[in-house]
């Protein structure tokens, strides 16, 4: 058995905690819990761990402080898990640097699905670093994304998209099963002063839903988090 | 943004709008003095010029809120009364023979008047708050009604697989198991949509109000028949959205909502539905229609008016047999109205239901 992932879980109700741990442990993965901010910011420091789950409603400190500090010296994924419903909260847990968020109530399903997915890209980034990033492909279903050649293919046919809607699209596959927010969407795409509001970029995905998607009110690709963000179905 | 800036900005409109109702109230009352002293001549003037000001400081203190304005209204009446039209004209002069008891008549007739309109308007905001806690007490009673079902299930098969657990077969505790978990959704579900109606806030004059933003129709649609698909992955549903952009201003977290309510009726309600259709549309480039229908068993006649009752009348009927049907449909329709749309529902010709709904679609296309 080689090395077991170690994850932090940081919560103040042990019957989360409790429940968290034993799914993570009969997954295979090293547990460490913290049950407020200063514990966990100790613990994140002192054991390095691999991904972090944070409760945003903490005793201490907000949950949205400790996104902020351990994003000043580290790039470990967090995944967020609270159960603020409104959209602001997420918005800015996204912009601060967390990785996904789960509401609460969720399925452990979910929740391992979303932890699977964040330690993926962290690997994933962490090996981008070294080799080049520009070359590559997304694949999906029938949708292909030729980050190299700026060409997408749907069914093997090709598809004509702008270079906006192209440059949108392989943001949303680089980051393919995360969220991305509107504010760093348009950050990206058109720049750090871009002085627009989302009206420009949902116009845009609506054409690159229309040029991909068979319906685009049932879209099985690109998918909208209200009030969130876009993001794209993970690739094969 | 923040709550306090909006309080104060509310507050500072509706001062605003209490001067301005007030001085066009006492410009118009000194219009008709001069107007009449124009026809009759200055002398008869006496005769209606305090009772024309009196009606004025009346009309002020029923239009206006709190007794401020009203008296002020007095005050400046009995000094305009005194100063244009009482001799010697457009100078004070309180020493008339008998003028200060005129003068104290007026002030008082005018303070009593603001006394019982303002009086009156308390009584109609007692009983509108009365009204209100009626409401919320029947619905509070509603929702701990129907909490009460899963809950009891929820404890009673969990006890079951504590006690008796090596006495049962797999089947058994499998059956229990899911047991737990349909109920504790259906709690999920319960919880979710009493969380809607957290973000319906009511303001001061007791409309219902939310935070509207531009969104467009195809997105809000894709993401409540993919939630919907998540809980009940073997049913299917066919949506229709039009070519062109769709733009409505909605808090689209509540609109999902409804569409996820309608959908999951269809599951919960339909009996023998086997079809789901979910259609959206722009009817006259004023307003969306979003339409849910299915092929099940529809709804009878005499209930169809009063589906989406309010929580006070539903309470009344609700059995154990339509459990989250009230409130769910309830919260739809109160959700449509506060976007200024309208629901409805009808039964199809070929069988099944048919619910729909509208909003107001925003003028300008954005785009280009």
């Amino acid at each position: 058995m080689g090395h077991k992932e170690r994850i932090l879980v940081v919560e103040d109700e042990t019957s989360i905690t409790n429940f968290i741990s034993t799914v993570l442990a009969a997954n295979n993965f090293d547990v460490l819990s913290a049950q407020n901010g200063s514990q966990a910011l100790m613990l994140a420091s002192s054991h390095c761990p691999d991904a972090i789950i944070l409760d945003l409603g903490l005793p201490d400190i907000d949950g949205q402080r400790v996104i902020q500090s351990i994003r000043e010296w580290s790039e470990v994924p967090i995944l967020v898990v609270s159960a603020r419903m409104h959209e602001r909260d997420k918005v800015a847990a996204l912009d601060l640097g967390a990785d996904d968020y789960v509401t609460k109530p969720f399925s452990t399903a979910e929740l391992m699905a979303r932890l699977r997915t964040a330690l993926r890209h962290s690997a994933q980034r962490k090996a981008a670093l070294g080799g080049s990033a520009q070359e590559g492909e997304y694949h999906c279903g029938g949708l292909t994304v030729d980050y190299g050649r700026h060409r997408v293919f749907l069914d093997g046919e090709d598809i004509h998209l702008t270079q906006i809607e192209f440059r949108i699209l392989e943001l949303l596959a680089r980051h393919a099963g995360r969220v991305l927010t509107y504010d760093f969407m348009i950050k990206n795409i058109w720049g750090p002063n871009a002085a627009f509001d989302k009206q420009i970029l949902r116009v845009n995905m609506a054409n690159i839903r229309r040029k991909i998607e068979k319906n685009p009110a049932a879209p099985q690709y690109l998918r909208t988090e209200i009030g969130v963000g876009y993001w794209i179905r993970e690739g094969d | 943004m923040s709550k306090g800036d909006e309080m104060r900005s509310g507050g500072a409109r509706r001062a605003l709008k209490n001067v301005v109702c007030t001085i066009l109230i006492l410009a118009a009352a000194a219009g008709v003095c001069f107007f009449l002293r124009g026809i009759d001549g200055v002398e008869s003037s006496d005769a209606y010029v305090s009772m024309v000001f009196v009606l004025a400081v009346l009309l002020v203190s029923r239009f206006t809120d709190g007794y401020r304005y009203g008296v002020t209204a007095s005050l400046i009446g009995v000094l305009a009364v005194n100063y244009v039209f009482t001799y010697p004209y457009f100078e004070f002069n309180f020493f008339l023979p008998g003028y200060p008891i005129a003068i104290a008549c007026m002030l008082a007739v005018s303070i009593l008047t603001c006394t019982l309109t303002a009086r009156i308007k308390q009584q109609e905001q007692a009983r509108r708050d009365a009204d209100r806690e009626m409401i919320r007490g029947n619905l509070l009673r509603a929702i701990s009604h129907d909490l009460r079902t899963p809950l009891t299930s929820i404890l009673g098969a969990n006890s079951a697989l504590m006690e008796n657990g090596d006495k049962l077969n797999p089947a058994q505790r499998q059956r229990l198991h899911e047991e737990i978990e349909n109920d504790a959704q259906w709690l999920i579900r319960m919880v979710e949509n009493l969380l809607t109606i957290t973000r319906i806030r009511q303001d001061q004059d007791r409309a219902a109000r939310i935070e509207k933003t531009p969104e467009l129709v195809e997105e809000v649609v894709a993401e409540a028949v993919a939630k919907f698909c998540k809980r009940f992955p073997e049913r299917e549903i066919r949506v229709h959205v039009p070519e062109q952009l769709l733009v409505c201003p909605m808090d689209a977290m509540l609109i999902e909502q409804v569409l996820v309510n309608l959908l999951e009726n269809v599951v919960t309600h339909g009996e023998n539905a086997t079809e789901i259709d979910l259609t959206a549309a722009a009817e006259g480039g004023e307003r969306a229609v979003f339409t849910v229908s299915d092929n099940g068993c529809g709804v009878r006649p005499e209930l169809l008016k009063h589906l989406f009752e309010d929580w006070g009348g539903v309470s009344a009927s609700a059995g154990d047999s339509k459990r989250n049907m009230g409130i769910g449909l309830s919260v739809c329709n109160a959700i449509i109205k506060a976007h200024g749309g309208r629901m409805w529902a009808k039964n199809r010709p070929a069988g099944g239901l048919s619910v729909s709904f509208t909003l107001p679609m925003e003028g300008a296309k954005y785009g280009t």
